[in-house]
């Protein structure tokens, strides 16, 4: 397996003088791979720093659960993960003299393996994969209003407070459904997407984060963060199957792909309008020949 | 153009230029790992004339290799070195096609020998076409691509019979053009040096123009010191331009004189 992320800054970011606030990491070890995405607030403080503590806080807790249980699957493992990420996160925010407010990411990971693994996500973004017989399915989160108040994403940091601000913005009804997910489909030989599901979770299901199983034997997973549903003029369906359909597949194969994708895009003067992010994972060993 | 191989154990694939019947190596696609690269080709005399600094210009050429080597951009550079003599078949002969810079082994550059007349013009035109096609490969599967050739001579096209290439200057004139109007490359920095060429500067000048070279700079003669200052120039100027890959331009940093 093989795994590659990369981001491009958004032009809203250009234009605001604001850095890149997106982070993404990827990591290969013997019998796994892991994608990692983090998308820092636009509205809070140097999220920069939150999006890049949170994916690396991810990525060592997941090193750890699978250096110590070897399992996506295992009992516990997603709260084991999240448990072990806040802890670090914490840790560094204080160490480094951050604000609650720098915190302020999502995160989006893929725990992988030859058996298939697990996709978890807190906060929005999609997530995509494709399978051997070129079939490709993509999940999309999306928050939902809150009455007259726009969507706000979950970020891991509002267990600060246990949620309780978070919660509140969204009224307090743990039972009301504020988090919706559609898939789409393309199947393998078809140009076309249809939309297979539509699923709604309720605020204590957004907190703790939709979990997605993985099958085995995919060609590719991919985390992306909600950039890709900004892309001037372009469907973010079409923004993911793009950014998936890799020409060459060794090493920096998604850096390529999106600075391609990207320099194209822009060639036709469409542009992402946010931060655009991803990190995927390969799975085929197949040597891709020019 | 078509590769006219699938490869080999070595990693490399042949292919062939286009408007000629030269080919060349490159590394196989397949294996290449970086976003993008900076080919680097570098094309050197060893005609009769330079009888008397073969071993500096060999000296030369390893000392930039092995900088190169050095380099924070090693992972992004991929050179392919070219001799050129009428004693080799085609008028020019690989040390290697286009490698990736940490895979290069100096230790195996053979000892240069000065034989033969000037096929300058053959050997240009490999320079320039291999890039292109090489270039045109990569970009088709999204690699950035620019590119830095340097070709390095003591004189004139021929020998006392008069022109000893197929090619001619319109030829590379048009390749290089080629390269800039279908965007075969971000940018493309070619260079034409002399070296031990005093008596010719105004037909290396001219030569440069006809070509479309970027520039053309005087080595002056060839002592080891100017050789080893002509090394540290070949160096920068790679390093340079591979910082400049994936602005969409050219080094703005190569000097125009050594």
């Amino acid at each position: 397996m093989e795994a590659d992320s990369h981001s491009i800054i958004g032009d809203t970011h250009i234009n605001d003088n604001m850095p890149c606030q997106d982070y993404v990491r990827s990591l290969v070890l013997p019998g796994a791979a892991f994608a990692i995405a983090s998308d820092g607030c636009s509205d809070g403080g140097q999220t920069d720093n939150g999006s890049r503590i949170i994916a690396h806080a991810t990525a060592q807790s997941l090193r750890q659960h699978w250096t110590t249980v070897g399992d996506p699957f295992a009992p516990g493992t997603v709260p084991q993960i999240a448990l072990e990420q806040r802890i670090t996160m914490n840790s560094a925010r204080a160490t480094l003299g951050l604000e609650h407010s720098d915190m302020l990411a999502t995160s989006l990971y893929a725990y992988y393996t030859p058996g298939g693994g697990i996709a978890h996500i807190q906060g929005d973004g999609v997530i995509a994969w494709v399978t051997k017989d070129r079939s490709l399915v993509m999940d999309r989160f999306d928050w939902l209003p809150s009455g007259d108040r726009p969507p706000a994403p979950f970020y891991p940091a509002y267990y600060e407070d246990n949620c309780e601000s978070f919660a509140r913005y969204y009224g307090g009804d743990l039972n009301g459904t504020f988090l919706r997910s559609e898939t789409w489909v393309r199947s393998a030989g078809s140009t076309e997407f249809s939309q297979e599901a539509a699923t709604e979770y309720t605020l204590s299901e957004g907190i703790r984060g939709p979990v997605l199983r993985l099958p085995p034997d995919l060609l590719y997973v991919g985390v992306f963060t909600d950039g890709v549903m900004q892309v001037e003029h372009i469907d973010w369906k079409d923004v993911v199957e793009q950014l998936l359909a890799f020409k060459t597949t060794t090493g920096a194969f998604a850096t390529r792909r999106m600075n391609r994708f990207n320099k194209e895009a822009r060639r036709l003067g469409h542009g992402p309008l946010d931060d655009l992010s991803y990190a995927v994972i390969r799975t085929d060993d197949e040597t891709e020949e020019a | 153009m078509p590769k006219l191989a699938q490869g080999d154990d070595s990693g490399m694939q042949t292919y062939q230029i286009g408007g000629s019947n030269f080919t060349f190596q490159a590394t196989r696609i397949g294996s290449l790992g970086a976003s993008g690269y900076t080919l680097v080709t570098i094309v050197v005399d060893t005609t009769g004339s330079t009888e008397g600094f073969t071993d500096q210009l060999r000296e030369m050429l390893v000392t930039t290799i092995q900088a190169c080597k050095k380099s924070p951009r090693k992972e992004f550079l991929l050179v392919r070195v070219v001799l050129f003599s009428t004693t080799y078949n085609d008028g020019h002969q690989e040390l290697h096609g286009f490698t990736r810079v940490l895979d290069i082994d100096t230790d195996s550059y053979p000892t240069f020998v000065a034989s033969g007349a000037t096929p300058l013009w053959d050997a240009t035109y490999s320079g320039v076409g291999a890039m292109a096609e090489y270039a045109e490969d990569l970009v088709s599967q999204d690699f950035d691509v620019n590119g830095i050739l340097f070709v390095i001579t003591d004189g004139m096209e021929g020998g006392w019979g008069g022109t000893v290439s197929t090619a001619r200057p319109a030829m590379i004139n048009a390749k290089l053009a080629e390269i800039t109007q279908r965007e075969l490359m971000e940018s493309m920095v070619s260079i034409l040096i002399g070296i031990n060429a005093s008596t010719c500067t105004k037909w290396l000048e001219d030569f440069r123009k006809e070509a479309g070279f970027t520039q053309y700079i005087d080595a002056g003669d060839a002592t080891s010191e100017s050789l080893a200052k002509l090394a540290d120039f070949v160096q920068f100027s790679i390093s340079s331009q591979s910082q400049a890959l994936g602005t969409g331009g050219p080094s703005q940093a190569i000097p125009a004189t050594i």
